[in-house]
């Protein structure tokens, strides 16, 4: 690793991009920076980790600012020492990857691990369904498409139920919680390849990483097929554009034959892709949406690798999703072009709730204009100051690709996020291109302020952005007890209904019983307005009595907040929680602090 | 890192990690030990031996980054097989699996040493 190439190829501007001075002073005085650095960095951490695990506080006071409203200053001290150690390293010591790879390290495990320190169980709820159909497959060796959509794509769920059998375990609850770590960990390399193949200077490369980790807000690297995709997106493209770059030193064998070389990577590049098809709907779809942009301004793409791509995109939903589209092609096709309404459902539709929870939604949509702005004014710079060839066409068509997604699907409203998330590498190499252009070589006093600034502004914004959620994604030992509660009890087919669907729930047995999420049935609503529960708890009753065994009703604390948060009724999953414990018809059979569990009486 | 990548013995770690899961899995008993063997084997030696015989040889993120995503795939593809085949079990799968790495990952290293060392790069 560190060998830097004298000359960026592809580019526009060869001669002048030449690598900057990596070796200004003495070997041992830049081993002393490089110790000194080193033991900042562990301090750093110590600092960080010490905070976290000496917190005393209660998460349930949460504010609906998220995590960042109980968070111990130690954690924000340790992440801004970490940020300001970092850029010296970039400025005093750019070529030193063991350093900086570190400190990436450290920001990584920071920024996605918190959770996993603080809290008593795995966030998210759809972590927990998750975990659920990964059993399922472990336990029976079956995907069930007839179930949900997961079995209709079950290539993260059979790749993880494989390895949980294999080993041995239960359930995966426990990788769940460092789900994100690891596959932001893993992201790391294939990041490198990518930044390596289109720019030579180690500071705009190891910026461009910071910046695509500070502005990872998404949260779409927990425990679910979209991380893997992403991987899968993130790795085959980076291999392209680092083998065909004209300096990759990838080869050990094949150096004499580029013909094996580009063999050898089509075939992996193939395998990756292809393996993306089973996994998940839409990163297939954008992966071939990128390598085709790829092969129009790029002649060394193979024209024939979309192709393929979407011949099996086409090829799976035919022959392994038709119990899924069955049921769903009209909703599918209606999506096609219908941009605006995409973009509501992403967008408007989700700026209601709380004055916290607005905050956050602001805070979210302000961080993604701020890397979107950066990044044209780091096209600006590089425009104003090597002309056209100066931007990487390949980089730029990356980063616009995405943008074709909000016509092609809503994805439940979700669209927008995944587009920034596709186009996230590429927007933050060239917001890093603002601050540390390919030629610069020495670094002003204002540039070194200005990018510790821009990355503070990026981190505490990540924390809003990310984290804002987490009074409702957050769940207590005591929740989980009352589903344990129900798991121990019921027997197959019985009912499991909950107050609303943000519950850790459905992590076993998944595939033996019913589910009802009470608020999304009819006549909640009216209830929640009259107050007048007792027709919709008979309706519930009912309906959870259509089976012969014993049923069960959960409300839990994170319900509560979730409904709470985004403004869906606030207030209407306690009044429900009052009348199903004074109602006839449900018997309170388990609770605690943080939920209820209530077995639906069977009329005589 | 150039130094770390160059004492990164690939082979020695594919043929340890491998050899320990099938003396693992002779035990049967399920510990902490074995799963944590056969999570780390499977998640990181297919992949590394598939990309060694492809004669792909990264910098250590990138090579561990790219050896979990092929690891991952292959267990993909084999569990898929098993799976739809009606043979689902992982459990012995492992064991074909470590001995086709120790077998594997000496001819890798061996085959990189075929070729006659070439001028670096273009």
């Amino acid at each position: 690793m560190a060998e830097h190439p004298t000359v960026v190829a592809d580019i526009g501007r060869p001669t002048a991009l030449t690598a900057p001075e990596l070796d200004p002073s003495s070997r041992s005085s830049e081993l002393r920076v490089a110790a000194l650095i080193g033991t900042g960095l562990i301090l750093w951490i110590v600092i960080w980790l010490g905070s976290l695990l000496q917190f005393e506080g209660d998460l349930r006071s949460m504010s609906d600012l998220g995590l960042v409203s109980v968070l111990p200053v130690g954690a924000f001290i340790g992440v801004g020492l970490l940020t300001m150690s970092f850029c010296l390293t970039l400025w005093w010591l750019p070529t030193s990857n063991v350093l900086l790879t570190a400190h990436v390290t450290a920001l990584i495990v920071m920024l996605f691990g918190t959770p996993a320190v603080l809290e008593e169980v795995p966030r998210f709820n759809i972590s927990w369904r998750h975990a659920g159909i990964v059993e399922l497959v472990a336990r029976e060796g079956t995907l069930r498409p007839d179930l949900d959509v997961y079995g209709n794509w079950p290539g993260f769920f059979l790749i993880v139920g494989f390895l949980s059998r294999a080993a041995g375990v239960s359930n995966v609850l426990g990788f769940a919680e460092w789900a994100s770590v690891v596959f932001n960990a893993l992201y790391l390399g294939p990041l490198l390849l990518l930044y390596r193949s289109v720019a030579v200077n180690p500071r705009t490369i190891w910026l461009a990483i910071w910046i695509f980790y500070a502005a990872n807000w998404i949260a779409q690297d927990y425990l679910a097929p979209q991380a893997f995709g992403y991987l899968l997106y993130l790795t085959s493209l980076a291999l392209l554009l680092h083998t065909y770059s004209g300096r990759a030193r990838t080869w050990r064998r094949h150096q004499a034959s580029p013909w094996g070389a580009s063999v050898a990577c089509i075939t992996l590049v193939i395998l990756f892709a292809a393996a993306s098809v089973p996994t998940h709907q839409l990163t297939p779809v954008q992966l071939t949406i990128s390598l085709a942009g790829l092969a129009l301004v790029w002649r060394e793409v193979p024209r024939a690798l979309p192709i393929f791509l979407a011949c099996s995109i086409a090829a799976w939903a035919v022959f392994m999703a038709t119990p899924y589209l069955d049921g769903h092609l009209p909703e599918v096709i209606s999506d096609v072009g219908r941009v605006g309404s995409s973009v509501e459902e992403g967008v408007s539709a989700r700026v209601a709730g709380s004055e916290g929870h607005l905050f956050v939604v602001r805070t979210r949509l302000a961080l993604s204009c701020v890397i979107v702005l950066l990044a044209l004014a780091g096209c600006a710079r590089l425009l104003a100051s090597g002309g056209r060839g100066a931007v990487d066409r390949r980089l730029f068509v990356l980063a616009l690709a995405p943008a074709v997604l909000p016509a092609i699907q809503s994805y439940g409203g979700e669209v927008g996020l995944r587009a920034f998330f596709f186009a996230l590498p590429p927007l933050a190499y060239f917001a890093a291109n603002l601050f540390h252009p390919p030629w610069t070589r020495r670094i002003s006093l204002s540039v070194a302020s200005a990018t510790v600034l821009v990355l503070l502004f990026l981190l505490a914004a990540f924390g809003f952005a990310r984290y804002g959620n987490e009074r409702a994604e957050f769940f207590t030992r005591d929740e989980v007890r009352a589903f344990e509660y129900f798991y121990d009890h019921a027997s197959p087919n019985s009912v499991l209904a909950v107050a609303a669907s943000n519950a850790p729930w459905k992590f076993e047995q998944y595939e033996l019983h019913q589910y009802v999420v009470a608020n999304q049935l009819d006549g909640w609503d009216e209830a929640a307005e009259s107050e007048n529960w007792d027709d919709f708890l008979a309706d519930l009753a009912a309906r959870m009595n259509k089976v012969d065994t014993t049923s069960y009703l959960v409300i839990t604390r994170s319900a509560k907040a979730g409904t709470e948060l985004v403004g869906d009724r606030p207030g209407a999953v306690e009044a429900f929680e009052r009348a199903v414990r004074r109602s006839n018809l449900f018997l309170v059979v388990f609770s605690n602090s943080d939920a209820l569990v209530a077995a639906a009486r069977k009329s005589s | 890192m150039s130094r770390l990548t160059s004492l990164w013995r690939w082979e020695l770690l594919v043929v340890v990690l491998a050899e320990s899961t099938l003396a693992l899995a002779l035990v049967g008993e399920t510990t902490t030990l074995r799963s944590a063997v056969i999570v780390t084997f499977l998640s990181l030696c297919p992949g590394l031996c598939f990309l060694r015989l492809m004669g792909f040889r990264f910098e250590l993120p990138a090579d561990i980054a790219y050896s979990v995503t092929a690891s991952l795939v292959i267990v993909g593809i084999v569990g898929g097989i098993t799976l739809y085949a009606g043979a689902w079990s992982p459990e012995h799968v492992v064991n074909y699996l470590a001995a086709a790495a120790i077998i594997l990952a000496p001819m890798a290293s061996i085959g990189r040493n075929w070729r006659i060392p070439t001028k670096q790069g273009p």
